[in-house]
């Protein structure tokens, strides 16, 4: 065991803290889930892309810079320290990106990769649908080949960034026999295409997070099916693996937030109560344990081991935190934490975290399924 | 960066696993308790001759010269067995000091056999009629008692492994051998070590107690099916599940924070312990609750482990007192908060 950093991670902390203070924008972007905020997002990704930054953890040969998981951990405390802008892209770089490296044929990844680290192509996904969500596999949205083509009927629904998407990726049914995860294909498509109406849908921020992607005879092209007719399941689950894993949420983030809570805390503390002052301490203490935790598995990764169940754990255990956080933090705003306006002590950020802090132990799999998995994959219970 | 144990430390954990899984099971322990005699001169022993109670102690001392990571790994299988000798109190608290202090080691000239120690975190000394000497650690100052010579009263703990006595040594030199002064600062790593002992005994604990609860919810039938396939009983076990993962982390990183003398080991180790009782409460909680009144009996081995975690949470640092800590530390070094500062 050797815990702290080499001399070239250190370097390589310098390195990126030193082009992100001279690149970040000095003043915050309009959210992303705005038509103007997310072509500011697009906009950023390319600058992203122009240091080379913008798909770090990517093999070289693709654009990436090849970080290894400690790396990747630098680059994200630095990233969440310049409070640098959210990523618009994160379906594509964290979740299609890898997916398409492994199952994609050559001429995908050319089309593909790069178009999504430069921001071309921003993606959304194409999972849900209205019968089907924590039970994914009652799909319905069909996908029947025709010629060289697919023709996509169906609906889909909770699309993250399909209001404002170039393109989305999902599962459909291209089996008109099968049933449950047996028959379901892969398939990329383009958000511009003739018969997909988007329909987003304002979120409880009001402004459109997801949308509701409506399929009508729309033609795609066979060459849009990763990996092979009838193994989308798989693929899918290979997917949402690295969703649930380390990538899409980083220690940093809350750790990052539970300072700000302490800060918060500490100016006001002379008129709190023990019980606000033991969930700050909470909140830090988790933040802490979080981060000292993927630290542990990233370095079991990069020794050669295998994590699947495990990243369950993961998942409750930050999305619950990052709740009682923003809640702790709106009970020490007090009479101010309603205001959605830039006033003191960043009152709006918390108010808008706090909100987003709700759809954390919903999405990429409830904790209800997580839960499931934990207690049947982990600790072995019967189904 | 590498945060894993070496082959070396998970043979020599796996080897000691083994020997505990036979020699430490519910009926002896039980069978300890009924003869009022939880410690077994035998064990104690056996211990010593796996190198267990000298793996940490110098080699200078005779001892294997292993570090604090490793001894955390192998006292962690000691909560997990409910090992009713203090052979975690003797690696963490006696060796250290040993290993530590010239002056202390010229005074215990037989390491093998147990030293209680005790300080105001922990001030019922632990087994003194099976040590042979006794420290008592004071603000700065540390005094050496032999044991036989000390009389104190004989208290019963909710734990029956746990054999207490209590003493007031404030103006009493029976059986002092010699006190050292200007101490503050071992007495300060002791103090940590404690700590960092106590929140492996109860990960131990915790896991242990998570393992009964998963096998009694396989094996109870209601409703025509095994409890443990209802999402209520799930839930609450994968909770448990939870906390203990998210523990364990924070535990290593404190007892190699000790090993390093990491200026901030003790904020370290304050977090260990403080997590690892919080998870410690949860996961016996839950677990009885899905044991249902079974769990509730004397019958049933679960109370062994969860009425040891009782006492572990409070021992060597408990949570008003770490909760304080932290925070005060917080306060002090707020401008060193966040994600960067992580290994600093």
């Amino acid at each position: 065991m050797k815990i702290g950093f080499s001399d070239s991670q250190k370097k390589f902390r310098e390195e990126i803290r030193e082009w992100l203070e001279k690149n970040v924008p000095k003043i915050p972007l309009n959210s992303f889930d705005t038509k103007e905020g997310f072509e500011e997002h697009r906009e950023w990704e390319k600058k992203l892309n122009s240091g080379n930054w913008s798909m770090v953890t990517w093999p070289e040969q693709y654009g990436g810079r090849g970080l290894n998981l400690i790396e990747w951990l630098i680059f994200e405390e630095e990233y969440y320290r310049a409070k640098a802008p959210a990523r618009v892209n994160q379906n594509g770089v964290f979740l299609l990106g890898p997916t398409l490296m492994e199952y994609g044929s050559d001429k995908q990844k050319e089309k593909f990769l790069s178009a999504m680290a430069t921001g071309e192509h921003i993606w959304s996904q194409g999972w849900s649908e209205p019968g089907a969500g924590s039970d994914m596999a009652a799909i319905r949205t069909t996908a029947f080949k025709k010629g060289d083509k697919y023709i996509i009927n169906g609906q889909k629904t909770w699309s993250s960034r399909a209001a404002f998407a170039d393109w989305t990726f999902g599962l459909f049914r291209s089996d008109p026999e099968s049933d449950r995860h047996r028959g379901l294909s892969f398939i990329l498509v383009p958000l511009d295409a003739e018969g997909v109406t988007v329909r987003p849908i304002p979120q409880l921020d009001g402004e459109p997070g997801f949308a509701e992607i409506y399929f009508d005879d729309v033609e795609v092209d066979v060459s849009n099916l990763l990996g092979g007719e009838g193994e989308g399941w798989s693929i899918a689950m290979a997917t949402a693996g690295f969703e649930r894993g380390l990538m899409l949420r980083s220690p940093a983030r809350f750790q990052e937030t539970a300072s700000k809570l302490l800060s918060l805390y500490f100016k006001n503390k002379d008129n709190l109560s023990g019980s606000i002052e033991s969930k700050v301490l909470q909140s830090w203490l988790r933040a802490e344990a979080y981060a000292l935790n993927i630290y542990q598995t990233a370095s079991k990764l990069m020794a050669g081991k295998k994590i699947g169940p495990e990243s369950s754990l993961g998942k409750v255990f930050w999305s619950d935190l990052d709740h009682q956080m923003h809640q702790t933090a709106l009970d020490i705003l007090g009479v101010s934490s309603e205001l959605e306006e830039v006033v003191a002590d960043d009152v709006a950020s918390w108010i808008k975290g706090y909100m987003f802090s709700y759809s954390g132990p919903i999405y990429a799999g409830t904790n209800e399924i997580q839960k499931n998995i934990i207690a049947e994959r982990l600790l072995g219970m019967p189904r | 960066m590498n945060f894993t144990f070496s082959e070396d430390q998970e043979i020599f954990r796996d080897a000691f696993k083994r020997y505990l899984e036979s020699n430490v099971t519910p009926e002896k322990i039980r069978s300890g308790w009924e003869d009022n005699n939880p410690f077994n001169q035998a064990r104690w022993q056996e211990l010593e001759e796996l190198g267990i109670l000298q793996s940490n102690l110098d080699e200078k001392y005779g001892g294997l010269g292993l570090d604090l990571v490793t001894s955390c790994l192998l006292v962690e299988e000691m909560g997990y067995y409910a090992l009713p000798e203090p052979a975690a109190e003797q690696i963490f608290l006696s060796n250290l000091l040993i290993n530590k202090s010239a002056d202390i080691a010229k005074l215990i000239d037989d390491k093998n056999q147990f030293i209680s120690v005790t300080h105001s975190l922990s001030p019922n000394i632990l087994f003194l009629e099976n040590s042979s000497k006794l420290i008592n650690l004071g603000e700065d100052s540390i005094s050496i008692f032999f044991s036989k010579d000390i009389n104190g009263k004989k208290l019963k703990s909710s734990d029956p492994s746990r054999d207490l006595t209590n003493f007031i040594f404030e103006n009493s030199d029976s059986g002092l051998l010699q006190t050292l002064n200007d101490q503050k600062s071992l007495v300060n790593n002791v103090v940590t070590s404690g700590m960092v002992m106590s929140a492996a005994v109860l990960i131990g604990l915790s896991r242990k107690i998570l393992d009964l609860a998963t096998a009694y919810t396989l094996d109870r039938k209601q409703f025509g099916k095994p409890i443990g396939s209802f999402q209520a009983v799930k839930h609450m076990l994968a909770q448990a599940a939870i906390e203990i993962e998210f523990s364990k982390a924070t535990l290593y990183r404190a007892a190699y924070s000790l090993d390093n003398e990491n200026p901030l080991q003790k904020l370290h180790a304050a977090q260990a312990k403080l997590q690892a009782i919080d998870a410690c409460e949860m996961v016996s909680r839950n677990s009885m609750q899905a044991h249902g009144a079974m769990g509730y009996t004397w019958e049933m081995d679960l109370h062994i482990f969860i009425r040891r975690g009782w006492s572990y949470k409070q021992v060597w640092g408990n949570k008003s007192l770490l909760e304080n800590y932290i925070m005060n530390q917080l306060e002090k070094d707020l401008p060193k908060l966040g994600s960067t500062y992580t290994f600093l």
